[in-house]
Order: C-alpha cells, then structure tokens, then sequence
C-alpha cells in the first residue's frame, strides 16, 4: 500500500482503531441524525444570510447610493467581498487537485470539505459581481451571446475575463467535487432507510456498483479533472488580480498582482477553511478523522504563504519607492500613513505578524490557537481586499477629487449576508452529504478490516 | 400531354401558358410551394397578390397568438398628438430663438432664448450686445429653470393682514379694489422697485406716478452701489454710476472690491478683465487686490494683501500720499488743499497701521502710475460698505483721477451705468412716510425689503401702518406674506420689456412663450390699475405695455435719433436683434476735473473697537438670493470655498485655531444684538480680525428647494447715518457645540506638488515660453493601435490664465445636457453631477494662498483608460475622437470610472432625474434639453463635448453644402464663458484656433506622463509678477 511510506515518516493519519465500518458509521451520522449544534449554526447562518438578503434588496429597489460609495470611491465592500470570497474558494481546489497530484494522502480528511468551501465561496463570490451593477438587471450584457442588436462585449476588459475565468472555475470545482461524491453519495444509498434518499442519492451516485471498473474508470476521470483544475487554481485569481493590475490607478497598477493575489487565496483559503474544519470536527465528532497531523499541515502551509504575502507587500513598498514615481510612492505612503492606516495595519498584523506564531510546534498543534489565528488571517485577508481597493481610489492623481469613504448599514449588512449564504450552504452540504470522502479515507487506514490489529503482515498471509 | 408507365397517355394539366412551356421559373416555383420565405410573401403581398398558403396563414395565426398573449402588459399611454394647424415658425425638432434681455439682474446683459416646440430651454448671451458680448453668467444660465419652477403663484392671492389667511382672488376683483384704493389714497401712494431702466419701462413709472400726483417711486436694491454714486457726486459733480473698463486696466488695483462676482455688471467685467489677463506679446495685465476676504476677483489676483474692512480707506489714501505728496507726481503734485490732506498718510505709517509688509505701497504705487491712464483702482461692494465707504470711493476718485484713468478705464460721461440706483435713504424716508402713515397704497415689485433690510429699520412694523400693499411677484414670499394682494408676475422669458444697462444702449425683452400660469407683467398691473382708475394718462392708453413700449420707443429712440428707415422696420430689426446701441464703441468719454475739495470730506478712518470684524458679501451665484429656489444655483458651488447648498461663516486658519473651531462647527454670531446661528468653513486667504458671510441665503418663503438653506446675513446690516454698513461690524463669535456638516464639492485644496495645474511667472515666460512644465516625458508605446481620425478630431483648449472660476460654465452645461441636481446630501457624500468642475487649487501660506482655478471635465483621450475597461462597450471612440457614453448599454460596474485618472465620470447611484420629472415638479420638466437624453439610476454619464451641438453643426453645413468652418460648433461651457477661456474645435484644422493654442509653447496636457492624450490643452497659468514666492 502507497500509505506506508507515509506510515514510515509520520505516524498514522487516522487512529489505527479506526476501521472501514467506523468511517462510515462516524462520517454519515450527521447526514442521519444531526445533532443539536447543528440547528444553532444552521439558525445563526439563516439569520445571517436574511440580514443580507434585506440589504440587497434594498440596494437593488432603491440604487447603488444606499451604499457609501462616493466620486473617487466607485468600488469598495461590494468588490472586496468578491475577491474574498474567491480567496477563499481556491483552497479546495488547491487541496484537492494539486494536493492529489503530489500524492500528499492527508488531505483525504479535508479534501471534501474544502472543496465544498470553494464551491460556496465561488457561488457567494459570484453575486458580487451582479449586485454591485447598477443595473443588475442587465447582467447578462456581459455574456457574449448573438443578438439582434448586434452588440458584442469588450474582450480587452479584465471584467469580461472574469466572467469566464469564474463561472469555469465554478463549473470545474463542482464536477470535480461531485466526482468524488459519486461512490460515498452510493454509501449512503446503500445504507439509508428511507426510500425518498434512496431514490434521491441513488438518481446521483449513477448507478454506482463498487466494481472494479467502475473504480478503474472513477480513478481516471478523477486524475484528469484534477489536472484540468490545477491551472484554475492559478489562473482564477491571477484574473482577478488583472481587474487591477490591468488598470492605471496607482497601487493597482503593479506587475506583482497575480502571484501575490494567488498566494493571498491560498493564504486566506486554507485559513477558511482551518476555521470550518475546527468547528466542523467538533461539531460532528470527527476528531479522529481530521486529527492533529492533518491541522498541522495545513498551519505549515498558512505560514508559508504568510511569508508569500509578506514579501508582496514588502516588494509592493519597494518597488514604490525604487520606481521614483510619485504617485505610486504617494498611493503606498498613503496606505500606511494616511486616513485608512488602520486597515492598511490590521492587515499586515493579521496576515503576517500573528501567523509567525506557527512557527512553534504547540501553536501549531494547539486548537484554540489555530482557530484564533485562523479567524485573524480571514479578517487580515478581507481588509488586504479593502486595503487594495478604498486606499487605492480614494486618493488618486488629481487631488481635487480625493475623498473618503465610509460603508452604511447596506454594505455591512451585505457583507454580513455573503457570510450567512455561504454558512447556510456549508451546514446544508455537512448535513446532507458525507463531510468526509468516505472511500479516500478508506484508502489511507492502517487497518481496514479492523481484525487483530498490529498483526505482522506475514500472518495474514499464513 | 405525356405518357404513364403504361403507355397510356394521361391529361396534362397546366395554369398558364408558361407552365405549359415547361418554364424553369415555374417549375421552381412550384416547387418552392411550401418553403415560401416571409420576405418573398410580403413582397407578393406588396405587389397585390395572395401569396398566404394554408400552412402560413396557420404560422402567422399562431404567432400572432403568441404575441398577443405575451404583449398584454399595459403600457402607459403616451399621446403624441400632431399640429392640427401648424403654428408659423414651429417646426418639430428645428429650435426657435428669440433674442432678449436677462432679466434676472438689472445688468441688462441680452441673451438669446432657445426655445424647441415652444417652450425655452436654454438661454445664452446675444453676441450682439454690447454688455455681455454673447456671454452669461452662472445666474443668467440658471434663469429659464425659474421659468418652470414649480413653487411660482399660478394666480391671484388676496390675504388677509394680519394672520395671512390666503384666498384666491380674481384679477378684475384684485385690480378694481386696488384702483379703489389708489384713487382714494390722494398721492399717498408709494412705488417700491429694484433698479429700473429702459426707456419704456421709465417712462412707465413716470407716467404711473402722474396718474396719481403727489406719489413717489423709490428705487430699493438690496446690494447697492450707492457710495460709489455718491462719491461720484462730491468728486466730479454728478452722482453717477461710471461704468468700469475692466478691458483698459494693464494694472488694476481692487481695494475690497469683487467686480467678477456679484457686482452690478459681473459679465462684462469679467469679459474685460479675462481679456487683460490673456497673455498677449509677451505682456498681460497685473492685479494687486487689498482685501479682507477672499473674493474671487482676488482669486486671480497676481499679488493680493489682506487689510481690515476699515483700513482699505487708508491703504487708498496711502497710495495717493505715495503718488502725489512722496514722488510728487501727478497733476495734483504741488496742490496744496491735496498735500494737507494726504500728508498724514504717509507710505510708512499705513503699512504699519494696516500691517501691509513694508515696501507694498510704494511697489503698488510704481505700478500704478508706470501704467497710468491703462490702469484703474476699484472698491465697491458690500465688503467695502463700513464707516468710511465714501472716503475710500472719494480717495479712489482721487487715485484714478490722479493716474489719468478718469475718462479711460473710469467712464463717468459717455455711457455710465444705469444698472444699480437703490438708495437706501429713500428706503429709510419711506419707511419713516409709512410710520407716519403718509402713505397709503405701497405697491412693492422687484425687490423683497422684508427678507433684505435688517430688522431693525422696522420695514414688517411700518407695513402694518400701510392700508393697501400691493406686491408684485412670482410668489407669496416673506414681503408677499405681509401685503394684501399678491399679484403673480410674469418671468422675463414671458415678459415684454426694455433696458437701457449703459447709456446708449437699448436692450429689448420679448416674450419667448406665453405665460406658463395665470399671471401678468407687473408693467401690465400697473396698467391695469391706472386702467381701473381711469386715471391719468395710462387710464386713457389703450392697449397692452407691449404697444405703450413700442410707442415709447418709436419717440424715445427712433424719433429721437432721427434714424433712416420706417419704424416698422426698425423695430422689426431692434426685436430681431433684442438689442439697439447708440454707442459708438470707438467713442472715448472725456475726463472730469477731480473736485479737490472732496478730499477734505473723507472722515479720518475710526477703529473697530473688537476682536473681529464681520464683513458680509455678495457672491456670483446667490447673490441677493433672489434666485434661492433654483436648485442649479444652490448646487453650484461657491467659487472659491467649493461649497454648494449653504452659506457659511469665513474663518482665518488661524484664528479658527485660536478660537478653537474646525469645519463646519456652527458658532453663533452676534451683531449688535442681532444672533443668528451658522456653521464654520475655515477660508484660507482671510484676514485673522476678520469673519466674513455672504448674503443672500436664509430665505423662508421661496419655495422647495431654498426656503431655510442658510442664514440670512442681511439681518446683520447695521443703520448708522441713514447709511447702510455690511462691512467691519463688531462681532462676537462663540460656539454652540453643534455641527453641520457643510456640502463641499472638494475635499483636498492642495495639490501635492503634482503638475495639474501649470504655473510660471511672468519673467520666466518671457525668458522661456514653456517655464512651468515638467521635462517632457518620452512617448510611451501603447498595446492598441492608435485612432485614425480621417475627418475632424474634436478638442478644446483651456487658457488657466483667462479663467476666473466663476462657474458660468458648470450651469450652462447643467442646462444644456440634462444635468440633474441631487441635493445637499447626496453632495455631502461626493456625488454631484456637473459634468464639468472647477477644481480649485491653494498654494503657498494657508494665510495668504495662492489660488488656481482648473476647469476639468472629459479629457476625451485618445488613449482612454474608461475605453478598454468597460465589459459591455459601453463606453467607446468616435471616429471624430470623442470618448462617448453609450447610456442605454451601460450595466453600472463602474470601473470606467475607477480607471479614469480625471475622476470626470458621473455615476447616476439614484433615480436623480426624479429631480425633473416627478409628478410634483410639473412643470420642470419642460427645462429638459430634447435633444440630450436623460440618464436613468445605475448608468454612468459624464462630459460629450456637447456632442448634439457638433450632430447639428454638421447637419447644418450639410445642409448648407459647406465644409465645417471653424467657431461653428460651440460647446455650451465655450458659449458662456465670459473670460473666453475654453476654445473648442478641430484639432485636425491647423487653421483652427484649438490647434493653434495646442501648439503654443504654455500648451500642457494633464497627467500626459500616464499616455492618456487627452484632447485638452491646457495653457499654462502666468503670474505677473517677479519671482515666484513674492505674494
């Protein structure tokens, strides 16, 4: 088995008790009897999600002014949120494909749930970019579809390559996941009692059998998917990174956008999806399963891409003042000194000072502590969006038009909404599908079959 | 026949003998049966046929069926009903102009109305008029929105005093119960007017006054020039208004005067003082103001000082000690009765006084008399009006006449002005007559006394005492609430009349509609009285003011200058023209001999015995808040503090330091016992003892839009002497802890070292043309290929020094394109709509700036950041170069906006047009341009270089057959600007004058280094002066 080699250098990444029955047992129990914590989590996202379902609404009946938007600031929380929340969604990607391409078998705990992560976040990221129109109504303008009028779009304007660049994205991660669903959606066919589910999951594990051929043909298409993914997970956001780049405002305009805003996602993915995974094990008892060694992983890469984002920022600086051109120079003195130096600086400790503590072991062993640290990187990763963004416009070449910005309850309460649909989605997903890759898991425990444990291997054979 | 399988012969059926041929054709279209195309049956159908198969008929059956299902929604049933008689004149679409005269302000400046189906909807100056020349100012631009306004009285109101209970009242009842009281009043009958001139209107008020003997006419203008006229008087013998040639001045010294704004003939000053500062040969005109504020005349000014209110007199006397007593020059130098007088002024002594930095008179002073007779010192305004107003005019008639500038640049004999003749002694008499109960029919039109004169004169008391009051205008406004009939005027647009601004020159007001409500010209009232009365010569005329102002100018003008031609021709051409000089334009006014004796009536000046002093002031856009319920004005910022929706109380930096205030703070003032509340705007360029406020806010009956936005800062006027004085009152400031948030349209005054705008003095320019621009970066390549502009290339030039700031502009470009207002708030939050701006600029010490004004709007660049961003194409390149905004694709991302280094783009984030066409507004709605699309919430917008206007010029010339000349297409920001800044046109012409100054050495285009290519040129900003840190 490929695991040993793992099973040579670190110890087991699930409990060696742990067998074949118990995976299934212990991963469907949420989908078959949710507990109490549930209902809270699900309440609150609900509450979340209303909250913001009323402030869209009343931006979409009344106009874009309901929000704090003024001259110079023509965007602000609205396309924060949506690079964040695209931030976000390129963990799951990340774990899942490039994580299996390099044969790294702990992601197997996680590799589900944060996918499910992306899939949500990109549907939550992709609203923004239809509420912050001014006439949202009008969206489909930006499709390039044949019409009567003979109006076509701008291929020149990074807007319109996000528009392909995310709903590809979208339509990949959501094969890709569903993919993988296939045979554990199977196990809860197999295993449900009621005849609703049998007929719902059996309608989508597609007649799955188990066999030999069908794992055959699952593990190919798996592989391919999971190449033809590996270049979004690049791509997505270095598109995103050109809805700046691309432009000539100062602090935007920089060459160094797409792998810093790559590796901000990873950043700010793998610490979303640190704070889901410590509720969610919690929560669904799942501790043995997404165990310490797992977390520790993922804090190791939260520190590496601290340092990525670290060094963009200090190169950011850098370049400013080596480019001796005085409106970039202005634009970063401004970010650091100026009206939103707060922001600028609960960024920088938040992405880059407080995740230094990973450094030591027992931080990244220590629950609470990743969590906390999970929660700071999160916030740090949305004011570097808000940072990029408000601190960029809102003092830019002609002085006579600088001004400042300040949200309204509309865009907090959007905000506020973005994180409510996305919860909401993320407590349906984790109470109706298998959390965890039920068959991957399998694939990674020291002994399946659970009979006579620590057994030499020659015995068996005897 | 043919023949079957069988070998037997089978019938062969044919139609026609074609078929029967066995033509191709036919059997094609046979075959084609079933498959006919639409296009091919309606072509059958055109031809008369019944080309319809059973299978199409079925086809076209079921989609109408479908269309009728899905078209069921209920639309709003819009009538478009056709002329039933096709009015003369009035073709759809083809606007109509009428020439006329503003009415807005007695500057009489002439304006052609345009009006589209019959109704205005722009106005612009009459190039033919010899006061504006074709331009306007921001008010005369605002002046057709007042014709729609919504709050006008639609009809006659009788009140009841007091309590004001409102009735509705004929007019016949109305007019036969005035001339009941008219007759019985015995000559107790008092006329109340602001300024008036124009022959018809004057003869008018004569003959009004005769039909009633013993009644007076008082002329009441709530910001007078009257110490000017008076001054006039004791120095040469005749209180005359002189009219000013700002265009004659190469040095001009403003001694707390603000000719460019709110003035009595603001455009015409501005013209001839925009037209000095023009670079022309290397030399241009050099301003020195002495101020305590900082007006926008002093705006532009190449060295200005700050000095009290009640200093200016001694800085005035210390120019002429300097001139006449020190160097001895001048023809008074030796005079006796001039040198006791002066003596005492000595150079030294004033600048230590007034605290002027030493050496400033006497510099001032060389100046002056290096350009003597091309130069001219001015004061006026109510910032000059303290104690010592008539000294300082005295010793300014002193000072021109001394400089030679009597007769030149000071015309007090050829044609002097007409356009301010208040008296405020008379308003004092009369109120004294109406106390005494003199008085017995008061007839008000034209000026608004209770909202204007300070309480304490008791104006609203003495009303009581009055039995009949009569007021003529357009609305129950605060005099109007006190009078017992309010009689709804006409507006100027409606209206016939007359104006004679400068001798000589007659400006003629005709009707551009018919009256929108039911109202009458107060010229027509007060027919109809004397009608009613049947009372003297009026009583027995018979016909409307339109045929007694014909009769008036057929005697007055026609008959009187002996002119050529019938009448009928004559007056055709006059009304054709809206405007008859009988100025000879070459023509020079002859200098009058300076009275030396009216040196001795100068008061030796007092001291203001307070901390701070408070100045009050007029400004360009509310002035005497006449117009307070026009949302353009309200929304147009003020020049200079760029804050729009309110008024304010001007604070030094430094004494707001000392004082402890910040913006927007309202503190309250205290004049005399008189507190009114205000909030702080900390004004850089102010003197520190000074607080200054302008007028014409506060209003409480004007309508939607004006009524209590601001303080009303007549109410500080302090009476001493049957004087008025606005300046130099002693005040006590203190604070109240509130804030209010002032809407100002710019945040940032400084510009960060950035080269926006351009400047260099006058000695660097001489020595190298191009001094002020940064090294010219190299061009940049560029990932698109450039435009190709095959026919013309649209661009425009911007001469920085011409400009003065006014905002002329911005209104006109508000009235010309649809540009909606969106109110105090929404301003407030940065989200105004003027598609063009000033931005205006400070360098130097916050204590005495240097000040710049930069109009910025669409640079329509060849390389446009708004171009390549926009995902729906939104927002493109004509192939005459124009950036265009294409409202109807536009989905409101917004980015365009973000990418634009200008920050010009405007972004509808609500429904603003609400604004025009909301169902209470009617009828506002009729001010929209047709021709110019309004712009719904969520879409961008921003500057077109008013491109209807260059669609027409062309269809013109197309018409015409004639290639595009240069100047025929104007933009509206060009059209209005009285300092004939903004030059628009072909950059592709070399002839042009756009691509002239484009190549002038000064020509620099803003933030080029970012390889926009924008189609502006902006000409670097001169200062006439030395060096550049010499203020």
């Amino acid at each position: 088995m490929s695991v040993e080699a793992d099973v040579l250098s670190n110890p087991p990444l699930i409990p060696p008790r742990i067998t074949m029955a118990d995976v299934t047992a212990d991963v469907l129990r949420p989908i078959e009897k949710p507990g109490k914590l549930w209902y809270l989590g699900m309440s609150i996202s609900l509450a979340a999600l209303l909250f913001g379902v009323w402030a869209v609404a009343m931006q979409q009946i009344h106009g874009v002014g309901v929000w704090g938007l003024r001259n110079p600031v023509m965007w602000a929380f609205d396309i924060t949120n949506f690079v964040f929340w695209i931030g976000i969604g390129h963990a799951g990607t990340l774990i899942s494909a490039i994580l299996f391409l390099l044969r790294q078998r702990w992601r197997t705990s996680i590799n589900r749930s944060a996918e499910a992560m992306t899939i949500f976040a990109v549907m939550t990221a992709g609203l923004f970019p239809l509420i912050h129109l001014g006439r949202t109504w009008y969206a489909y303008w930006l499709i390039p579809y044949p019409n009567e009028r003979l109006l076509w779009v701008n291929f020149r304007s990074p807007l319109l390559w996000d528009v392909f660049a995310v709903s590809t994205y979208l339509t990949i991660s959501l094969c890709f996941w569903y993919q993988g669903l296939v045979p554990d959606l199977a196990s809860v066919r197999d295993r449900t009692t009621s005849k609703l589910k049998k007929l719902i999951f059996g309608i989508f594990s597609l007649g799955w059998t188990g066999s030999a051929r069908d794992w055959n043909h699952y593990e190919k298409a798996y592989l391919l998917l999971a190449a033809l993914s590996t270049p979004l997970v690049l791509s997505v956001h270095s598109i995103v990174s050109f809805d700046f780049a691309v432009s000539l405002l100062p602090g935007w305009h920089t060459t160094i956008f797409p792998p810093y805003f790559v590796a901000g996602a990873i950043f700010s993915g793998f610490a979303m999806a640190m704070t889901l995974l410590v509720v969610l094990r919690r929560v669904f008892r799942l501790e043995e399963y997404i165990g310490i060694y797992h977390l520790e992983m993922m804090n190791k890469i939260i520190l590496v891409t601290s340092w990525m984002v670290g060094y963009a920022y200090m190169t950011e600086a850098f370049t400013a003042w080596y480019s001796e051109n005085p409106y970039e120079r202005f634009t970063f003195w401004n970010r650091a000194f100026g009206p939103f130096a707060w922001a600028y600086w609960i960024m920088v400790t938040c992405n880059f000072f407080i995740p230094q503590l990973f450094w030591f072991q027992r931080a990244r062993r220590h629950i609470l502590t990743m969590f906390i640290v999970s929660i700071f990187v999160n916030i740090g990763m949305w004011f570097e969006r808000f940072t990029i963004i408000v601190t960029s416009l809102h003092r830019d070449f002609l002085p006579a038009s600088w001004d400042t910005y300040a949200p309204t309850i509309y865009e907090i309460g959007m905000t506020v909404g973005s994180f409510g649909f996305f919860m909401t989605f993320f407590f349906l997903f984790a109470r109706f599908l298998p959390s965890l890759s039920l068959a991957e898991v399998k694939g990674v425990l020291v002994n399946p079959s659970g009979k006579k444990a620590h057994q030499p291997a020659e015995a068996v054979h005897g | 026949m043919s023949e079957n399988g069988n070998g037997k012969k089978q019938l062969r059926y044919w139609v026609s003998l074609e078929d029967y041929s066995g033509d191709p054709a036919v059997e094609k279209t046979r075959q084609e049966e079933f498959y006919s195309k639409p296009e091919s049956v309606m072509d059958e159908l055109d031809r008369g046929g019944t080309a319809f198969s059973r299978r199409d008929m079925l086809k076209l059956a079921g989609v109408a069926a479908v269309f009728a299902a899905a078209g069921c929604a209920r639309k709003p049933v819009e009538r478009i009903i056709p002329y039933v008689n096709q009015p003369e004149e009035i073709i759809p679409g083809v606007p109509v102009w009428y020439a006329s005269t503003c009415g807005e302000c007695p500057a009489g400046c002439g304006v052609l109305v345009k009006t589209r189906e019959a109704r205005p909807i722009k106005i612009e100056g009459n190039p033919d008029h010899p006061v504006n020349a074709g331009k306007l100012c921001a008010r005369g631009q605002a002046s057709v929105l007042n014709l729609y306004d919504p709050d006008r009285l639609r009809q006659p109101v009788k009140l009841s005093r007091p309590g004001g209970m409102k009735q509705e009242a004929t007019w016949r009842q109305a007019d036969s119960d005035i001339a009941q009281s008219l007759k019985a009043a015995g000559g107790k009958v008092r006329l109340l007017t602001g300024t008036i001139h124009g022959p018809a209107r004057k003869r008018l008020v004569a003959d009004f006054l005769a039909s009633f003997p013993g009644s007076r006419h008082i002329t009441y203008d709530a910001v007078s020039e009257e110490e000017i006229r008076a001054a006039q008087e004791v120095c040469y013998g005749e209180a005359v208004l002189p009219r000013y040639r700002f265009d004659k001045a190469d040095v001009l010294v403003l001694l707390g005067g603000d000719p460019l704004a709110g003035s009595f003939s603001p455009v015409e000053f501005a013209r001839g003082f925009a037209a000095g500062r023009k670079v022309k040969d290397g030399s241009m005109s050099k301003v020195i103001s002495f101020e305590p504020v900082l007006s926008l005349t002093g705006s532009s000014a190449d060295l200005h000082y700050q000095v009290k209110p009640e200093d200016l007199v001694k800085v005035a006397l210390g120019l002429a000690s300097e001139l006449v007593v020190i160097q001895g020059r001048s023809a008074f130098a030796g005079n006796a009765a001039a040198i006791s007088a002066l003596r005492p002024y000595s150079a030294a002594t004033v600048e230590k006084e007034v605290g002027l930095p030493e050496g400033s008179i006497k510099a001032t002073t060389a100046e002056l008399w290096s350009a003597r007779g091309k130069s001219l010192v001015y004061a006026g305004g109510m910032v000059a009006k303290d104690r010592s107003a008539l000294g300082l005019e005295i010793a300014v008639n002193f000072l021109n006449s001394a400089l030679e500038n009597e007769g030149v640049s000071v015309d007090g004999t050829f044609s002097p002005s007409n356009q301010s003749q208040g008296s405020f002694a008379d308003v004092l008499d009369l109120i004294a007559d109406m106390r005494a109960g003199r008085v017995e029919v008061l007839i008000i039109s034209g000026a608004n006394p209770v909202y204007s004169l300070p309480s304490s004169v008791g104006f609203t008391e003495a009303l009581q005492r009055v039995k009949k009051v009569v007021y003529l205008g357009d609305r129950v406004d605060e005099t109007g609430e006190l009078c017992d009939y309010v009689l709804p005027i006409t507006h100027p647009l409606e209206s016939w009349g007359d104006a004679e601004p400068q001798k000589g020159v007659f400006s003629l007001m005709q009707p551009a509609l018919r009256p929108i409500f039911d109202s009458r010209s107060w010229e027509d009232s007060l027919f109809a009285f004397a009608r009613t009365a049947k009372a003297g010569v009026l009583g027995n005329f018979t016909g409307t003011f339109q045929d007694y102002l014909k009769s008036v100018w057929q005697k007055e003008i026609y008959t009187r200058y002996n002119l050529a031609g019938s009448f009928e021709d004559f007056w055709k051409n006059a009304l054709r023209r809206g405007v008859f000089s009988v100025r000879n334009e070459d023509d020079a006014a002859t200098p009058r001999r300076f009275k030396i004796e009216a040196l001795a009536q100068i008061r030796r000046p007092g001291k203001v015995d307070a901390p701070y002093r408070l100045s009050l002031w007029a400004g360009g856009i509310q002035q005497d808040g006449r117009q307070q319920n026009n949302a353009w004005l309200l929304e147009t910022p003020d020049p200079v503090s760029k804050i729009t929706w309110d008024n304010f109380v001007s604070v030094a930096p430094k004494t707001a330091e000392t004082l402890g205030l910040s913006e927007s703070d309202v503190v309250k003032l205290s004049v005399g016992g008189v507190d009114a509340e205000i909030p702080v705007h900390i004004q850089p360029g102010m003197h520190p003892e000074v607080l200054a406020v302008a007028v014409g806010w506060g209003r409480k009956k004007v309508g939607r839009y004006g009524d209590s936005v601001g303080t009303n800062a007549f109410g500080w006027g302090k009476i001493e002497k049957n004087r008025l004085l606005t300046s130099a009152l002693p005040v006590e400031i203190s604070k109240t802890g509130k804030t209010n948030q002032l809407a100002s349209v710019q945040a940032h005054h400084v510009m960060e070292g950035r080269p926006v705008v351009q400047e260099a003095t006058l000695a660097e320019y001489r020595e190298n043309p191009k001094a002020g621009h940064p090294e010219h970066k190299e061009e940049l390549i560029s990932m698109w290929k450039p435009h190709e502009y095959k026919a013309e290339k649209w661009g425009m030039a911007i001469d920085l020094n011409a400009c003065i700031g006014c905002n002329a502009c911005v209104v006109a470009c508000q009235s010309e394109n649809n540009v909606p207002t969106v109110g105090r708030d929404q301003v407030a939050r940065g989200r105004e709509m003027h598609w063009i701006r000033i931005d205006r600029y400070y360098s130097g010490e916050p204590e005495n700036p240097e000040v710049l004004h930069q109009p910025m709007l669409c640079q329509h660049c060849d390389n446009a950041p708004c171009e390549t961003v926009c995902p729906t194409l939104a927002t493109t390149h004509s192939a005459d170069g124009l950036n265009q905004q294409i409202y109807n694709r536009c989905v409101g991302t917004r980015y365009c906006s973000n990418n634009c280094p200008y920050k010009v783009r405007r972004f509808n984030f609500y429904q603003y047009t609400h604004f025009y066409d909301e169902p209470g507004q009617s009828p506002l709605e009729l001010v929209l341009n047709p021709d110019v699309t309004v712009r719904t919430r969520g879409i961008m917008e921003k500057c077109t270089f008013c491109v209807q206007r260059i669609r027409e010029g062309r269809e013109r010339a197309k018409e015409l057959g004639k290639p595009l000349a240069d100047g025929d297409i104007v933009t509206a920001c060009q059209q209005t600007c009285p300092a004939e800044a903004i030059v628009f046109g072909d950059l592709n012409n070399p002839e042009s004058r756009v691509a002239q100054m484009a190549k002038e050495p000064r020509g620099y285009r803003v933030l080029d280094v970012l390889n926009t290519h924008p189609a502006i040129t902006y000409l670097t900003k001169i200062r006439n002066r030395e060096k550049a840190e010499e203020v």
